[in-house]
């Protein structure tokens, strides 16, 4: 995106509210826990079942442990494994996406293959194979969602490098000589630029989703590590008498991953745009 | 009167950039029944807005300011989508630059056609399918039947222009516009559809309104050629008429832009039109084709000259160039 | 001719399958501690021999593999090695739950999702669609279980309308349902709506005004006609998202299903059990892949004729 693109972006009242969003909730997770709140994992029993004060905003748990702190280092797990998932998944996608379409034939259909079998094995399964080699508990799992996430981003990269492929443009590199690496970098790539960056946050999105989930049926961070599935599924026995500990983690996610949508469809819009006038 | 369309002073307008633009300024047309009359012009320069206007099928943002269309001396801009929407199923018909985007991909041509022909009243299967095979004849398919069967995708272009006339033609209107409607096709192709489109206009009474950028078809197909630039016509005449003694600049440049295969003619120089093409968003006032026009002096830049006719010429310019 | 085109998809479908459960079968057999240590403690008889048979003997992991694959096709049968016994039947009961609960899901998500997405879609930019297309958007932001602790706390617990867990009766399966459709609903809306605006700008739909056609007419019998093909390609590539919501719909309304079995019994590191989930998920998967090609093929002229002209299937 140039810089037009970004100002345009800038402009849109709905993707600048969701970014600030976005920002504050990554901003809450790194920084809150440094404030001095007490650990997310110091028993206060004493003091258990707070309610929101200024020592603990956000209350204390059943043990007396501090929610805001627990609630933002779970953030910091969910946000940034979820982040790492989406690294992986968008290097590995593109890479066998311009793979698959450029080169085509054999090659294309073998990685449709493979894609179409990962799709239909659960990714349930990964999480156990990943977590019985690397280890329990240790926050693998980011890889596990990071396998389940690549068929779809290589499949969209390959469709896209697909829609220009076969184009003019192309056909006049090659025959003018060019190396596959030339025409890749100067012409592919630039091109299927805007489809990596829809991907980047329409992946980190549903990485979230798939991490939270995750947490949730309590394959992620080993007791008594938070993440914000595991959090909502440790409360949710609580949540007729104490329905915040349970809802306020629902709420971050929802709104994280809202947040990340809502960049998305403000850089599509973008994008839009700028095919209008071209 | 005799003529089956009749358009008076049209004014319609876009907006762009929080202004407005005159797109079709002061637009006058007489279209006679079994006439086909050509309009020619560069792109922008309002002639498939002229047709759209027409058919009240103009994009969001456009508006008719002022000035009549009459058809059968009813004043169209006064109906009512309604309204319109009947005139357009029972009076007119319209094709289109482009056969291959202009058929819905998932339908058969039988059910298009059926969906076509219900509009003006429900009909039986054997009944559209007899009305069909008649139509599909009359523009020259030979075999209708296997056709009807068939989706777009598996015809080519010429077919599908001509089912799309074929289509345009069901419920017998008695006026044709065909916007651009050989541009996407082969040359070949191009010409049996534009000696399609003159039977059709002979045989069944048919007035057409002929919308392309090219002279050379406008000669093969038109009895008359109206020559717009920048919203206005700036030239009308028969034909022969305008061929053999063009009178405005611009009319000159288009002829003389148009590459002659006879011996001794062979030695003149194709010379293209000088300036930029016509804009809208940048035009001050006066005469749109002043800032490109050799001739030009003061006057043409204030004020856009008055149509003037001589006989069945029409045109406006100062100077009569000769 | 369809059903050449069915027997075609399903041809290929096989080696899939054979292929998922290949990866499953070395996934798990290579798994530290899976490879039966714990076998001569529960093992009895027959289903012992077979255990060796699939997981110990020296033979290489493809032989294996054949063999355990050639039993679970022509045995149907599932054998577990904590539980000592097949499971089978346990299995299929279960199975059905998941498929009944997946199928009122994607009845959900198409019977809501698409008047919407045509009614966003037609209104655009006007206050419906702002409406729809934000619902929407929310809906596809709330992961699964949040969606389930949400509809259980305003239906359960403040309206008592509804009960939160069991499969006894039909208003069982609402929440469940609710909460298998929402990620598929909110992406249906999504991509009709998309669509059906992108087709009302089409060259076809102009020459449909030109004749006079009514707008409804042209939105319904056209646009939403022609949006329906992208709409199944990417409730196809949703199938994995699909299943892992009524998983997680199992495992929340404790619905005895293959997502619920699927997730205790990899608490329990019962792989067996995670055998057996695993395929037959992997199995709903492709089948619902075949379902969206028939629909596919249905409803896409051009793939039909291809399939009849050249031979070839669709990718």
């Amino acid at each position: 995106m140039n810089r037009k693109a970004w100002r345009k972006f800038f402009r849109n009242k709905v993707s600048v509210l969701a970014l600030a969003v976005f920002l504050l909730i990554v901003g809450c997770c790194i920084f809150v826990p440094m404030l001095g709140f007490s650990d997310y994992y110091t028993l206060d029993v004493p003091n258990h079942h707070a309610p929101f004060t200024l020592e603990h905003p956000f209350g204390t748990d059943h043990l007396g442990r501090d929610l805001l702190s627990r609630m933002m280092i779970g953030g910091r797990y969910t946000l940034g494994l979820s982040f790492l998932a989406t690294v992986l998944a968008i290097f590995f996608g593109v890479f066998f996406g311009i793979l698959a379409g450029y080169k085509g034939g054999k090659t294309d259909s073998l990685i449709i293959r493979i894609s179409e079998i990962l799709t239909s094995i659960p990714y349930l399964l990964f999480v156990i194979i990943v977590e019985v080699f690397l280890g329990f508990g240790k926050g693998y799992f980011f890889l596990a969602v990071a396998i389940a996430s690549l068929p779809s981003v290589t499949r969209t990269i390959r469709n896209a490098v697909l829609k220009i492929r076969y184009s003019e443009y192309i056909e006049a590199s090659i025959t003018m000589g060019r190396s596959d690496a030339y025409i890749l970098t100067h012409h592919v790539l630039r091109s299927i630029l805007p489809v990596i960056l829809l991907q980047i946050t329409s992946t980190y999105a549903s990485s979230i989703m798939a991490c939270t989930i995750l947490g949730y049926l309590d394959f992620g961070m080993a007791y008594p590590v938070p993440e914000w599935g595991r959090i909502v599924a440790e409360y949710y026995s609580k949540i007729y008498t104490h329905m915040s500990w349970c809802v306020l983690p629902c709420v971050f996610i929802a709104a994280s991953v809202l947040s990340v949508h809502l960049i998305g469809n403000g850089i599509r819009d973008v994008q839009d745009i700028r095919e209008e006038t071209e | 009167m005799n003529s089956l369309l009749s358009i008076r002073d049209l004014h319609v307008s876009f907006a762009a950039e929080d202004k407005r633009f005159l797109v079709l300024n002061n637009v006058s047309l007489d279209l006679a029944r079994g006439e086909i009359k050509a309009i020619v012009g560069e792109s922008g320069c309002g002639k498939t807005t002229l047709a759209n206007t027409i058919m009240r099928l103009l994009p969001a943002g456009a508006v008719i300011e002022s000035g009549t269309i009459l058809l059968n001396d009813q004043d169209l801009t006064k109906y009512t989508e309604k309204e319109m929407r009947r005139v357009r199923a029972e009076d007119m018909g319209m094709i289109f630059q482009d056969p291959f985007s202009a058929l819905d991909p998932v339908y058969t041509i039988l059910d298009q056609f059926r969906e076509t022909l219900n509009i003006r009243g429900s009909h039986s299967s054997a009944e559209v399918r007899e009305i069909s095979v008649n139509m599909l004849r009359q523009v020259g398919i030979p075999e209708p039947e296997m056709i009807l069967k068939k989706y777009p995708y598996e015809l080519s272009g010429g077919l599908r222009q001509r089912v799309l006339i074929a289509g345009s033609l069901l419920n017998e209107p008695q006026l044709l516009i065909a916007d651009e409607p050989t541009t996407a096709l082969d040359v070949t192709v191009q010409k049996e559809i534009l000696n399609l489109l003159k039977d059709l206009a002979v045989r069944r009474g048919l007035s057409v309104l002929f919308i392309t950028h090219s002279l050379n078809v406008a000669a093969v197909i038109a009895d008359t050629i109206a020559v717009f630039y920048g919203g206005r016509v700036v030239e009308e005449a028969p034909v022969k008429d305008l061929f053999m003694n063009p009178r405005h600049p611009y009319t000159r440049g288009l002829l003389n832009t148009i590459p002659s295969l006879s011996y001794g003619k062979a030695e003149r120089k194709l010379t293209p039109i000088p300036g930029e093409l016509f804009s809208f968003t940048e035009h001050a006032g006066g005469c749109p084709f002043a800032p490109r026009c050799t001739y030009a002096e003061e006057e043409c830049h204030k004020e856009f000259p008055a149509l003037k006719t001589v006989g069945k010429h029409r045109y406006a310019c100062y100077k009569e160039t000769k | 001719m369809m059903l050449r085109y069915i027997f075609k998809r399903i041809l290929v479908i096989i080696p899939a399958l054979l292929a998922s459960m290949l990866a499953i079968f070395i996934l798990l057999t290579y798994l530290p501690g899976s490879r039966l240590g714990m076998l001569p403690i529960y093992g009895d008889g027959d289903l012992l021999d077979r255990f060796f048979l699939y997981f110990s003997v020296p033979a290489n992991t493809f032989t294996r593999y054949l063999r355990y694959a050639w039993d679970v096709f022509t045995k149907l049968h599932f054998p577990s090695v904590f539980q000592h016994r097949d499971l089978t039947g346990e299995t299929l009961t279960r199975a059905k739950f998941t498929f009944l609960l997946t199928m009122l899901g994607l009845i959900f998500m198409i019977v809501a999702g698409i008047p919407l997405g045509v009614a966003a879609g037609h209104k655009k930019g006007k206050w419906q669609d702002t409406l729809i297309s934000s619902f929407s958007l929310v809906l596809s932001s709330i992961p699964p279980f949040c969606l389930s602790i949400f509809l259980a706390l305003l239906f359960c617990l403040y309206l008592h309308w509804l009960p939160v867990f069991g499969i006894e009766e039909p208003k069982n399966y609402i929440l469940p349902t609710l909460t298998i459709a929402s990620g598929g609903l909110a992406k249906t809306i999504q991509v009709v709506r998309q669509n059906v605006i992108a087709e009302m700008k089409k060259p076809y739909t102009k020459t449909l005004r030109a004749k006079g056609v009514r707008e409804e007419k042209i939105l319904l019998r056209h646009a939403l006609r022609n949006s329906l093909i992208p709409t199944i390609t990417v409730l196809r590539e949703m199938s994995a998202e699909i299943f892992m919501s009524t998983f997680i719909a199992e495992y929340f309304f404790a619905i005895p299903g293959i997502g619920y079995y699927l997730v205790s019994a990899i608490i329990a590191r019962d792989y067996s059990v995670v055998f057996a989930c695993s395929i037959i998920t992997a199995l709903f998967i492709l089948l619902f892949g075949l379902l969206c090609d028939i629909l596919f093929f249905l409803l896409e002229p051009e793939v039909r004729g291809k399939s009849l002209n050249e031979g070839g299937a669709h990718e």
